[in-house]
């Protein structure tokens, strides 16, 4: 079983780190793949930097996606399983549109992008 | 492999009136890292896993201009390897401008968002944008000429095979014919925090380990 840690406290810096990083989350284009997997890899190595700072510890591979880190953070520090959830469509969404756009991924990208960075919003803000 | 993800064969052949192998497993060009990675003709959901990818489409899209122009379809018609059912659409295929015109997005949109994100990258998330986007731009130039794109190991094996250098980027950029496709100020961000590495995306997260 995975062991519960405390959510550590964020620096200004880095609190405005991640509000930058959610920004450019919700100003991404997601009818483009590539220019979102970067942007939801730019969140993804924040949140690895700030919330496992060991992470040979967590993660098994080298370039968790923000799935992965939502995964874990969802074991580690109880963060939602709607967000679990939602990050899981968009980036099926996204692996999707490398092959095909259409209007039905982009907008399952629009409507799980929402609700990952409305969560990880709620996440930060509540008190540890 | 496949029972392993809960997979049953004979059911998937069931519901596929095609199933076609294709990437590094089709051309015996796989790694330890690759996946399986499997076409469906059918009417099933994408499943991808780090050890399958199962990609489904209707018997009616995989006839569509749309499909048959694809990079995919291209690469799956010169290389797969059918499994299951009939071939009845890999004599048509034939790569778009439109599937270029998207590649050439992907691209660019691609360095534009390492720029603004580069800063807050962690080293090894920088090497594996920096290696796709290499690897699109061999695409690019394999797709404006015509030809099948290979698994991706053989495209990073064709990258040592050039040098794996910036000097070998920017000929692959000028092969494209395209040099504008990414400026200075961003090529300059490539070379100067990545100068030793040699850009095949394992080997330099071993190198930065």
């Amino acid at each position: 079983m995975t062991q519960k840690l405390k959510k550590p406290p964020l620096d200004g810096k880095n609190r405005k780190e991640i509000e930058c990083a959610l920004d450019e989350i919700e100003e991404m284009d997601v009818s483009n793949p590539a220019a979102s997997e970067v942007a939801l890899d730019n969140l993804a190595s924040l949140l690895r930097k700030l919330f496992f700072a060991d992470q040979r510890q967590y993660f098994t591979r080298r370039t968790p996606s923000l799935y992965d880190l939502v995964e874990k953070m969802h074991k580690v520090y109880d963060l939602e399983e709607s967000i679990l959830d939602a990050a899981y469509e968009l980036k099926t969404a996204l692996e999707d549109s490398y092959i095909e756009t259409n209007e039905m991924t982009q907008e399952k990208a629009q409507s799980s992008r929402g609700v990952v960075v409305q969560g990880i919003k709620n996440f930060l803000e509540a008190e540890s | 492999m496949l029972r392993e993800q809960g997979i049953d064969w004979d059911d998937l052949q069931s519901e596929c009136d095609q199933i076609v192998l294709f990437g590094s497993r089709a051309v015996g060009a796989e790694t330890k890292h690759s996946d399986v990675d499997l076409l469906c003709v059918g009417f099933g959901r994408r499943l991808k896993t780090e050890e399958v990818d199962l990609v489904w489409y209707t018997p009616e899209f995989i006839l569509s201009p749309k499909w048959l122009g694809s990079e995919l379809a291209s690469h799956i018609a010169a290389f797969g390897v059918w499994l299951h059912g009939h071939d009845n659409w890999s004599k048509y295929v034939k790569v778009s401008e439109d599937a270029i015109d998207f590649k050439r997005h992907l691209i660019c949109r691609r360095i534009a968002a390492m720029q603004r994100t580069w800063q807050h990258l962690a080293p090894d998330y920088r090497v594996k944008h920096v290696v796709k986007l290499r690897r699109d731009l061999q695409r690019l130039v394999i797709m404006k000429a015509g030809r099948a794109i290979p698994a991706t190991p053989i495209l990073d094996d064709e990258w040592v095979r050039m040098g794996s250098s910036c000097k070998a980027f920017l000929e692959l950029l000028s092969e494209s014919g395209e040099p504008e496709l990414i400026r200075a100020s961003q090529l300059r961000l490539i070379r100067d925090h990545l100068p030793r590495l040699d850009w095949r995306y394992e080997d330099s997260l071993t190198a930065l380990a």
